[in-house]
């Protein structure tokens, strides 16, 4: 695979101004993203991967604000955009799917007019031809009858089928980007199955960028190529996903998979859940946002935030027992 | 981060209460004073609130220090200006005695304005207030009821509210003036209980208002409680309460009726301005309270008799009936955003 | 579609069915017939006046003659107001006078109440927005007859601009459409700006934006027609104030109106009258009731007409 930078985050920071003060919902994240690679964002809720991944789009909600860090989009920082730019760039280069299809599409429109009308606003096509445009990307979603279906509104639609139009409305600009946030969480697990493999499938026939935010590693592994995970609105670990699933470094993500069901698990073996509740960030501490909940917690990890600390090919954890296991050898304890 | 050495101390695995420590501990209010809080942050609704009680002050208290009363014709003093005296008052003033000065005048029949105005904001508010109580008895049973009780007594209590909801009310309320006049003026006449003759005094029109919004403004209420109860009969608490045997009667008053209690408050707060203008309109028609009782309505009704002359006996009450009811309706919004916050746009 | 028209149509009927026999009954459940208020009336008088009148009859015979007569267009005549002028008579030459009135108000306060909600949304937390705040909000809590005094007051007794009564001239009607227009207008500016700040915080919106669409287009394509659903809710009750308001700006303004008219038969008790004006009214409330509900059916494409919505 060519290996060319699509976007790169640099120390992205985002907070929102409350009334009961600042909530920083993201606080300095960086990462990059290959043309044609999938990555997958874990975390739960709270932890500002949605956020950051709206920032992305540009369409943070008052009262959030990114202060601070750069989103380069094929070299372009994206945060410097006015209000025109930002809006031809949203839907044309990036787009975006949301997690609750019943109520992401307008109720009191056709779904053919939704879809013709992401066509008409960024390029110069006929009603003709955006309507055929509008009908192949149906086919192409595994959805029958389009004729028909083009002319019926959203509430005939069901839940999935919802979100196959979601997806076709998403692609249908050919966007380089497709940033897909926990499409399947609102739909059944059936649903859920279909609407993945649907994304398989079309992972493969369209070489096209990807971001998918979820909490559910078990999408991660079936679709992505990499993985952040993200805890307290900071990536406390990224790598390829099958070094990160195979050799968790940050115990966070340990936690994680210990506490997700395995297939392959031994019948004997039980889940263990990660003790306490997620971070209060309107008082984020200064240390590791992981650190309280943490079993290896020590005193460094309550005063000072760790930096990354390579653990192998690209694989980056953000721990400082990881700093002290790569240093052990080099430096010691004084 | 090459080169960086760590202390002994800093590698040590931290205690439990160390990382307790780091926790700092959101303030958890109370429902209540959260709610309190949130309507003394609301300035508008603050001011609101001190109009209200102004309001209240000077219509129950103030014509105690006025030496006049609402249905006293002073001889020779009709239709005077603000602050002016008649000659009557103008001699007892030369010989040193003290009048009390007419703020807002008289009108045609000699009777100060001022305390006029005074009782009809008194009579003004009392209507609102006893009529959204009503509102908020009847609605509030009927509507707990049918939505406990559900199934076909749901329904069939449903289509009554929605045959009720459909009746053009201010046609009854009109209708009713016509109906009920005569049989309680008979009955006042007749009967010399104290009910009647306190009754007597309300007039036959505030009489019939308080029916109507007892047979028709309910409805409302009884929508948002049924739905309300809906709701939070799926809760689980409920379902727990109704596992360990607790009856139906026992579950509205413990647990139910309390969690819709800030929709209760709100929606009876709000319905006091819409009663006070539903009586200020009939009054204004010469249809609700009768002389010499007066409420703004039917102050402003008489204001326009001398619109020409004395344009500012339209304009006080007209002033005093609206910034009242502004009040009320700011006060009811702040008090609504202060309990649900969710409402809140 | 038609099928549930008709279905609404029969219920409509039967609910003015009750209303009109609710009308009548309370009428009569008066204690005393209204001839006995005038002067020197002897008995065998009463009974001729009672008989001219059909009062002699058993309650549920005269109420069957009376729908029976009101459905041919005969509702009485008036034993008061206009002695012995048939009651439809007396509502033909009134009510439309009323109706232009309303008709008016009903325009203007629709169209304006709509675009100001618009704006206040789109300028929010703005100065315009600051400013239809307050306007809407004090709007609402004045009565109708203190804005319909006060504009005379201005316009007709101080300034001597407009006319103080009647309908003579299209400036006679400035001041009565404006007056009754004016409650509904801040009620429709505030329940248009709620509900369109409402929809703007609605996932479709954000996928629309996601999609790259001007602002225009999301305010007026995606916004407007779903935040004008609550609107459409309070036609009804719009209507409803716009009669009942009426009657009050024609008092005010002495407009020869139905409203003026049915206020003075009710004071002076010509039961003919009134039960004549309360049924057209009734009648014409639910009629209209029928028709916002199916406005509504064309503005929001969920609502299923056919299926009764149960």
């Amino acid at each position: 695979m060519e290996k060319k930078k699509l976007l790169e985050v640099k120390d992205l920071r985002v907070s929102f101004f409350t009334p009961a003060g600042e909530v920083k919902a993201v606080g300095g994240i960086s990462y990059d993203l290959n043309y044609g690679e999938v990555m997958g964002i874990v975390g739960e809720s709270g932890s500002g991967k949605s956020v950051e991944a709206y920032s992305i789009i540009g369409l943070l909600q008052s009262p959030g604000k990114v202060i601070g860090g750069e989103i380069l989009f094929e070299g372009e920082n994206i945060l410097t955009y006015d209000e025109k730019k930002m809006r031809a760039f949203r839907g044309n280069s990036v787009s975006m799917i949301f997690q609750n299809p019943m109520t992401c599409l307008n109720p009191v429109y056709t779904v053919g007019n939704q879809l013709m009308e992401a066509v008409l606003c960024h390029e110069h096509v006929s009603k003709e031809e955006a309507k055929k445009r509008a009908m192949e990307m149906l086919t192409l979603v595994g959805i029958n009858n389009v004729e028909k279906r083009m002319k019926q509104y959203p509430h005939e639609f069901s839940g999935g089928m919802r979100q196959r139009v979601m997806i076709a409305m998403g692609m249908i600009c050919n966007p380089k980007l497709l940033i897909a946030d926990e499409p399947t969480t609102a739909l059944d697990v059936t649903i859920q199955a279909q609407i993945l493999e649907l994304m398989k499938e079309l992972k493969e026939k369209i070489q096209m960028s990807c971001i998918f935010i979820t909490h559910n590693l078990g999408v991660v592994a079936e679709i992505c190529d990499k993985v952040s995970v993200m805890y307290g609105g900071r990536i406390i670990e990224q790598g390829l996903v099958d070094d990160v699933f195979e050799h968790p470094a940050h115990p966070y993500t340990q936690g994680l998979l210990r506490s997700m069901p395995r297939v392959d698990a031994e019948s004997y073996e039980r889940l263990i859940p990660i003790e306490g509740t997620p971070v209060d960030l309107l008082n984020a501490p200064q240390g590791c946002p992981f650190a309280p909940r943490c079993e290896h917690c020590r005193r460094i990890c309550l005063d000072e935030m760790p930096d990354y600390t390579s653990v192998g090919n690209g694989h980056q954890s953000a721990c400082w027992l990881n700093a002290l296991q790569a240093l052990e050898g080099g430096s010691e304890v004084a | 981060m090459d080169s960086r050495i760590f202390t002994v101390e800093e590698m040590r695995v931290a205690t439990p209460e160390e990382k307790q420590s780091v926790i700092v501990e959101r303030e958890v209010a109370s429902f209540w004073s959260e709610a309190w809080g949130r309507l003394k942050a609301n300035k508008v609704a603050m001011v609101a609130l001190v109009i209200i009680i102004l309001y209240i002050v000077l219509a129950f208290v103030g014509p105690v220090f006025i030496p006049y009363t609402y249905a006293e014709q002073i001889r020779g003093a009709e239709n005077l200006r603000p602050f002016t005296y008649s000659q009557t008052e103008m001699i007892a003033k030369e010989h040193g005695a003290t009048v009390f000065p007419h703020i807002f005048g008289t009108d045609s029949l000699g009777r100060d304005f001022l305390v006029r105005i005074l009782y009809g904001t008194r009579v003004s508010l009392a209507i609102g207030v006893v009529a959204s109580l009503i509102v908020l008895v009847i609605g509030s049973i009927y509507g707990s009821i049918a939505g406990y009780v559900g199934g076909k007594t749901d329904v069939i209590m449903m289509r009554v509210v929605d045959v009720i909801y459909s009746v053009p009310e201010v046609l009854v309320v009109l209708l009713l003036q016509v109906v009920l006049k005569t049989p309680l003026d008979n009955w006042f006449s007749h009967s010399q209980t104290g009910l009647a003759n306190f009754m007597n005094t309300l007039g036959t029109g505030l009489i019939s208002i308080f029916i109507t919004f007892g047979i028709l403004y309910w409805v409302g209420m009884a929508r948002i409680i049924r739905g309300q109860i809906l709701t939070l009969k799926q809760q689980e608490y409920v379902t727990a309460a109704r596992s360990i045997g607790a009856k139906g009667k026992f579950i509205i008053k413990k647990h139910l009726l309390p969690n819709c209690i800030g929709q209760l408050i709100v929606t009876t707060c709000l319905q006091i301005p819409s009663a006070i203008f539903l009586e200020s309109f009939l009054s204004f028609l010469g249809l609700g309270v009768s002389a010499p009782l007066a409420s703004l309505g039917s102050l402003a009704s008489d204001g326009l008799k001398g619109i020409y002359t004395y344009t500012y006996r339209l304009i006080i009450p007209s002033l005093v009936l609206s910034i009242m009811i502004l009040a009320l309706n700011l006060f009811g919004d702040g008090l609504r955003d202060a309990l649900d916050p969710r409402l809140k746009k | 579609m038609t099928k549930y028209v008709i279905k609404r149509l029969v219920i409509a009927i039967f609910t003015i069915l009750i209303i009109a026999s609710l009308t009548f009954l309370l009428m009569n459940a008066v204690p005393g017939s209204p001839f006995l208020t005038e002067h020197g009336v002897s008995d065998d008088t009463m009974l001729a006046l009672e008989a001219k009148y059909g009062m002699d009859k058993p309650l549920p015979i005269q109420l069957k003659n009376y729908l029976v007569s009101f459905v041919q267009g005969d509702m009485g005549v008036s034993i008061k107001m206009q002695k012995n002028r048939p009651v439809s008579e007396i509502i033909l030459e009134k009510f439309p006078v009323s109706v232009k009135v309303g008709i008016w108000a009903l325009i203007w306060s629709v169209t304006v109440g709509i675009v100001l909600g618009c704006l206040a949304a789109h300028y929010r937390g703005k100065v315009l927005d600051s400013i239809l705040r307050v306007v809407s909000t004090v709007g609402i809590a004045i009565p109708g007859f203190v804005v319909a005094s006060l504009l005379l007051i201005v316009f007709g007794v101080k300034l001597r601009l407009l006319p103080t009564s009647g309908l003579d001239s299209w400036q006679g009607y400035l001041m009565p459409a404006f007056a009754l227009g004016f409650y509904p207008m801040c009620y429709i500016a505030r329940l248009t700006r709620s509900s369109m700040l409402d929809v703007i915080h609605q996932d479709y919106i954000r996928t629309a934006k996601a999609k790259g669409l001007g602002n225009r287009t999301i305010v007026f394509k995606h916004a407007l027609r779903n935040s004008l659903i609550p609107v459409v809710t309070y036609l009804g009750p719009l209507i409803a104030y716009l009669i009942t308001g009426g009657f009050v700006v024609e008092t005010v303004f002495a407009i020869p109106g139905l409203g003026k008219y049915f206020v003075q038969s009710i004071m002076c008790r010509d039961y003919p009258i009134i039960m004549g004006t309360t049924i057209l009214l009734a009648v014409l409330l639910v009629i209209m009731m029928v028709v916002v509900d199916i406005v509504y059916k064309l503005v929001d494409p969920r609502i299923q007409l056919g299926k009764g919505g149960e």
